[in-house]
């Protein structure tokens, strides 16, 4: 179990490092969106678009899955069995995670300025 | 000299687990080890700054803060052998699979970048090719594997990537010359030749993977109808789990690949294109467009003709590290432990069996350091993601005794699957690396 949770750890610092140009866009993005945001003075928490950010994390999820069999140079024909299943929709439901964390701040903005 | 009917009692030694040895049953081996070092002043050698090499400098580094640590190795950049197959059937670029060693090389480590052609066991003592001496306290050997090529009769390792000849095991600057000549066969046909040798190589997975891959290459060229493949295994079998060789072959047969078992790669005739195998029926030659040659594989010379090596037994024949194959201390020599291809052990010569072996000889080896006996218990596991096609593959995960052990339960080794195939494009290197840091 140790083993694991070790392995694992690494694993994905190691895979993390290994795509370190998306990595570092992605928190280049985070730091200038959630900075506007605090520097708008506008609030950080917003019910509404909380709501709305969900909705489109719930989007982008199945786009994602539909997509990463491909990015991973194999396709949606060979997930194949439960563990497949399982592990794409995790896989994919990170990817809308961060998609959420980009969009919601952008959200904040624009629906109190609306 | 060394016999497998000297091995000190291994039997006994299960039962005198101390506690870093329960712990290690309990919660893991990184968890056993974690808090394990030694003050000594003790100077370590290590040969080889691949896979295993590299994982204990690293380990050692942190374990033994007052120790000198000295790791000997000509190679850099190194390679990322697991990456080999990837770049000879064509998805990954070979620069992928070279790693600039000093970016993990310890510090603190002195890197003689020379060759060792001597070891002096009784002496405590190595030489290197440039004949400085080196004398040592402790000793690991990780030099990996030697390919005998000569063995085959006619082959010519230059020649790789020309004429129809193809060898993924080489390089990766030979990986990439494979890939031109399975190119050139994939799309223009013809008969191909794929082989396996009888004694033990590293990753035994790999010469199915480059089949499979290229089945896979000719369906996309839609080829099928003028490239045929027939696979010969020396061995009575293509993979040592009954259920994965079946597997296998019956998955082939499917694509129309016959498997010719016991079928041995003798000798080839380069410029007219002929390989000639020894047989039950005695010797066939066969004419082929595409010959992809996987090396008979022995312990390096200096391993071989030291005291070193097995003298009797099953691994005396490739001359491999005589090592206890539960402590991965050497049989005599108990100031010497070996880790990844070299040792004379059963099954394991993969980076999978460097990831948990590396770490379990650290630990014996500080316990020795501190006068004791090695604790820890290897139980040989060993892994292979048998790619089975692009974006598809079978993670197969197993010990000394062939049980099946998945490091993750939730991924069945049975099945051909998406994740697996993750696991092994994405998530193997990454997981290299750390590897070499002394990680994971
Ligand atoms: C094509 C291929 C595919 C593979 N696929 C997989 C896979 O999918 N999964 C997996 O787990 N494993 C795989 N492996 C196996 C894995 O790469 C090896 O088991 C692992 O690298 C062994 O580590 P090692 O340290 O023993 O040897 P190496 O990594 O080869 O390191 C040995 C080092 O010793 C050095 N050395 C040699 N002789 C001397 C000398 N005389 N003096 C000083 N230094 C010396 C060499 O230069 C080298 O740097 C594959 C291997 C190949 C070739």
């Amino acid at each position: 179990m140790m083993n694991n949770i070790n392995l694992s750890f690494w694993m994905m610092i190691g895979w993390l490092q290994a795509n370190m140009t998306a990595v570092v866009i992605v928190l280049v993005l985070l730091v200038a969106l959630y900075g506007a945001l605090i520097a708008s003075r506008r609030g950080l928490f917003n019910g509404k678009a909380f709501v709305c950010g969900i909705g489109v994390a719930a989007v982008a999820w199945p786009v994602f899955a539909a997509i990463l069999p491909s990015l991973t140079g194999s396709s949606l024909a060979e997930v194949s069995y439960s563990t497949d299943y399982v592990m794409l929709g995790l896989m994919s439901a990170g990817f809308a995670g961060v998609v959420f964390l980009l969009v919601y701040p952008l959200l904040v903005m624009m629906l109190k300025k609306g | 000299m060394v016999s497998k009917d000297m091995r000190p009692d291994a039997g006994r030694r299960k039962f005198l687990f101390g506690s870093a040895a329960a712990v290690a049953s309990l919660a893991g081996i990184e968890s056993a080890i974690a808090g394990m070092r030694s003050d000594k002043s003790v100077h370590v050698v290590i040969i080889g700054s691949g896979a295993a090499g590299m994982a204990i400098a690293n380990r050692l580094n942190r374990a033994l803060p007052k120790g000198k640590l000295t790791v000997i190795d000509p190679r850099a950049p190194s390679y990322y052998w697991p990456g080999l197959t990837l770049v000879a059937t064509g998805l990954w670029p070979e620069s992928k699979t070279l790693i600039d060693t000093a970016d993990y090389m310890p510090a603190r480590a002195e890197w003689v970048k020379e060759s060792v052609k001597v070891i002096d066991a009784a002496n405590n003592s190595v030489q290197t090719d440039t004949g400085r001496n080196i004398a040592y306290d402790y000793l690991v050997v990780a030099p990996g594997v030697e390919y005998d090529y000569a063995a085959i009769e006619g082959m010519d390792e230059k020649a790789i990537g020309t004429n129809g000849l193809a060898s993924v095991y080489h390089s990766p600057a030979k990986a990439t010359a494979s890939w031109t000549a399975i190119h050139k066969f994939v799309n223009e046909g013809g008969q191909g030749i794929y082989t396996m040798p009888s004694t033990p190589i590293r990753c035994a997975g790999a010469p199915l993977k480059m089949t499979f891959l290229t089945l896979d290459r000719i369906k996309q060229a839609g080829t099928q109808a003028k490239a045929k493949i027939d696979f010969h295994s020396a061995l009575g079998n293509v993979f040592s789990l009954p259920f994965f060789s079946d597997y296998t072959i019956n998955r082939w047969k499917e694509d129309g690949v016959p498997t010719h078992l016991k079928s041995d790669l003798k000798a080839v005739d380069l410029g007219a294109r002929k390989a000639r195998f020894a047989t039950g029926q005695g010797d066939v030659e066969l004419t082929y467009d595409l010959l992809h040659v996987v090396p008979p594989m022995r312990a390096p010379a200096f391993v071989r003709d030291s005291e070193l090596s097995w003298k009797e037994g099953n691994f005396a024949e490739g001359g491999w590290l005589a090592v206890d194959q539960g402590t991965l201390q050497h049989m005599d020599f108990k100031n010497v432990f070996g880790c990844g291809d070299v040792n004379g052990t059963p099954r394991g010569k993969t980076a999978a069996t460097v990831k948990l072996s590396a770490p379990l000889v650290v630990a014996n080896l500080l316990s020795v350091i501190e006068g004791k006996e090695p604790e820890l218990i290897f139980n040989g596991y060993t892994s292979c993601p048998l790619l089975t096609k692009f974006g598809s593959a079978m993670l197969v995960e197993f010990d000394y005794e062939g049980n099946l052990t998945p490091t993750f339960s939730f991924i069945d080794p049975k099945k051909e699957s998406w994740f697996a195939w993750v696991m092994k494009e994405q998530m193997l290197k990454p997981t290299y690396l750390k590897m070499l840091e002394g990680r994971v």
